[in-house]
Parts: structure tokens; C-alpha cells; sequence
């Protein structure tokens, strides 16, 4: 995972250790730094609505539990995970699936998703294609569409996920090439499955 | 769809781009500053292969308990002391050593699972 201009997992590392230490208020510099990807993270995941609640109760979080944090991966993408299962649990209780945004923010339905007859892309325009793309993404269960968010978007490696799902790295690649497989389906990609 | 706009929707399902990110705004932090508790909990410690040990002493402890036939000596069960009291009481031994082991189980599990919901 590439790190933004500015600051790098090492600092983050050494922030954490300083908090861990006692320096409460050295966690400010790590909300500073991260808030932009999370709270955009937590609004793809949970609508524009409730994502800046999801992204704080993830620092809180994060913040509480940080002697679990393993400095050996990127503290941005501990974040990130931790937002995943927070908007799972915010799912879970409003008993419906997250609703998707796009990249505005704005909440937007699915759009004939499993429809074959809609499967053909009718402009060639950027903007376009990825609608196309984050309708396949949004008819994806919960927890597929956290691991294309994570895998894809936020570019976690491979090792990471496996770290912070507490499964084997092979299993993660045979679940992302599931997923891929699936969306391509969805997408009426030929032979890019 | 035709082959160059497959090309490119597979193109942007491998790397979609990135959200754009919202300002970082001091109020914000403020916001989770104020929410924070006086320090990290002391008690969240990485997992580790400890972990897994709980989870087959609680296993062998519960097994041991379902598979020891009859009574236990008492005297051997029990500091002497206590053993005329609580031998008084007739206390089933092997139940309430699987009802502890259900009870440390169960503490594990709220600890992992809260209220239903995924631990974070």
C-alpha cells in the first residue's frame, strides 16, 4: 500500500509507539494523517450519512485497542480493516445491506446489476465505466465487497489481509480470485475471468 | 462490448481509482480526541499462540469433566480442609468443574464476540 505524499508507515510507527508510551495526544497526528481515506473508505462502505460516525468509533477503536496493532503492516490498513468490520456491525443492526456512494458521496442504487441485457456498457466514457464497475461491486455480499474495497481500491497487499483476517495468505488469494472472477462475469467480461 | 472497452473495464477492475479524500478537518479530530479513553486498553494485547492454548485447556478441561466416570475422592479433589464442608453439601464435582470450564468459554467468546457483533 502506497503511502501519501507527506508521511510514511514508519512515522505512523513511531506515533504509535510514542501513544503507546503515554503521549495520548500524539494519536491526534495519526487522526490527522488519516481521516481523509478513512472517513472516504467508511462513506463507500456505509453511505455519506453515517460514515463519519463509522470513521470515528474505528480511531476510537483503533485508539483502545492499539496494543493489538502489529507495526510489522501498515497502520493505515489496521484502520481500514477495522472501519470494514465496524460498517459490518452497522449493517448488521439496521438488518440491510450498506448502501453504496459514489465517489461524491452521494448514496445511489445498483443498477441492473444481474440484468444481461444491461450488461453491455453503452458509452466508452471513463465515468461510465465506473459506474458500471461499482454497480457490479455493490451487488457483491457485504463482506466481498469489503475484500475488493481493500484489495483493489485501497491496494492492501496480499500478507496484510491475511494478518488482519487471521487467515493464510493463500486463502486470501483464492477469495480475491473468486471475487475477480465474479465481477468480471458481471461485468460480461469475456475471457478476463 | 468491444474488445477495447472490455479491455479497459478490466483495466479499472483491477485498479479502480482511488475515493477522493475529504480535507482533514480540525474538527474532526477534535471530535475523536474528545472520545478517547485516558489510555489504550492495557488488556489488548496481539494475538498470539497463547490464544490457542485457553481454547485446548478449556477443551481438555470440558472433555476431562464429561469423560471421568463416578465420584471424585474428595480428599484428592479438594484441599482436606475443605473437603468436609463442601462434601456436605454434596456438590457434583464433575458438573461443576464443566459448568467453569462453560463459563470461561463463554467469557472468551463475549470477548471475541460482542453482542453479535464483529470484534473490532
Amino acid at each position: 500500500m502506497s503511502d501519501a505524499p507527506g508521511f510514511s508507515a514508519e512515522a505512523d510507527r513511531a506515533t504509535v509507539a510514542r501513544v503507546l508510551a503515554g503521549d495520548r495526544e500524539a494519536f491526534a497526528e495519526l487522526v490527522d494523517r488519516h481521516q481523509g481515506r478513512v472517513r472516504a473508505h467508511a462513506a463507500r462502505l456505509v453511505g455519506a450519512s453515517a460514515a463519519d460516525d463509522i470513521a470515528q468509533d474505528a480511531f476510537v477503536r483503533a485508539f483502545t485497542g492499539l496494543a493489538r496493532y502489529d507495526p510489522a503492516y501498515p497502520f493505515r490498513g489496521w484502520l481500514l480493516v477495522i472501519v470494514g468490520r465496524l460498517a459490518a456491525n452497522h449493517a448488521a443492526r439496521r438488518r440491510e445491506r450498506p448502501m453504496p456512494v459514489d465517489a461524491d458521496g452521494r448514496t445511489w442504487e445498483p443498477a441492473g446489476g444481474d440484468d444481461p441485457a444491461q450488461a453491455s456498457i453503452e458509452a466508452d466514457d471513463a465515468a461510465h465505466l465506473r459506474r458500471r464497475l461499482d454497480a457490479a461491486v455493490a451487488s457483491l455480499p457485504g463482506d466481498s465487497r469489503e475484500l475488493y474495497e481493500l484489495r483493489f481500491r485501497q491496494q492492501l497487499t496480499v500478507d496484510e489481509l491475511a494478518a488482519h483476517f487471521a487467515i493464510s495468505e493463500a486463502a486470501v488469494k483464492v477469495r480475491v480470485h473468486r471475487l475477480r472472477a465474479t465481477l468480471a462475469e458481471r461485468l460480461g467480461l469475456k475471457g478476463a475471468a | 462490448m468491444d474488445p477495447a472497452e472490455q479491455a479497459r473495464l478490466a483495466r479499472l477492475l483491477d485498479a479502480p481509482p482511488p475515493d477522493p479524500e475529504p480535507p482533514s478537518q480540525p474538527a474532526f479530530t477534535a471530535a475523536v480526541m474528545a472520545a478517547l479513553p485516558e489510555r489504550p486498553d492495557p488488556l489488548a494485547r496481539p494475538a498470539s499462540g497463547l490464544a490457542g492454548g485457553w481454547w485446548l485447556g478449556l477443551a481438555a478441561a470440558a472433555a476431562l469433566a464429561w469423560w471421568l466416570p463416578g465420584e471424585l475422592d474428595p480428599v484428592l479433589a479438594v484441599p482436606l480442609e475443605w473437603a468436609t464442608p463442601l462434601e456436605a453439601l454434596e456438590l457434583p464435582w464433575l458438573e461443576l468443574l464443566a459448568a467453569s470450564a462453560c463459563c470461561a468459554a463463554l467469557v472468551v467468546l463475549r470477548r471475541i464476540y460482542s453482542d453479535g457483533e464483529v470484534a473490532v
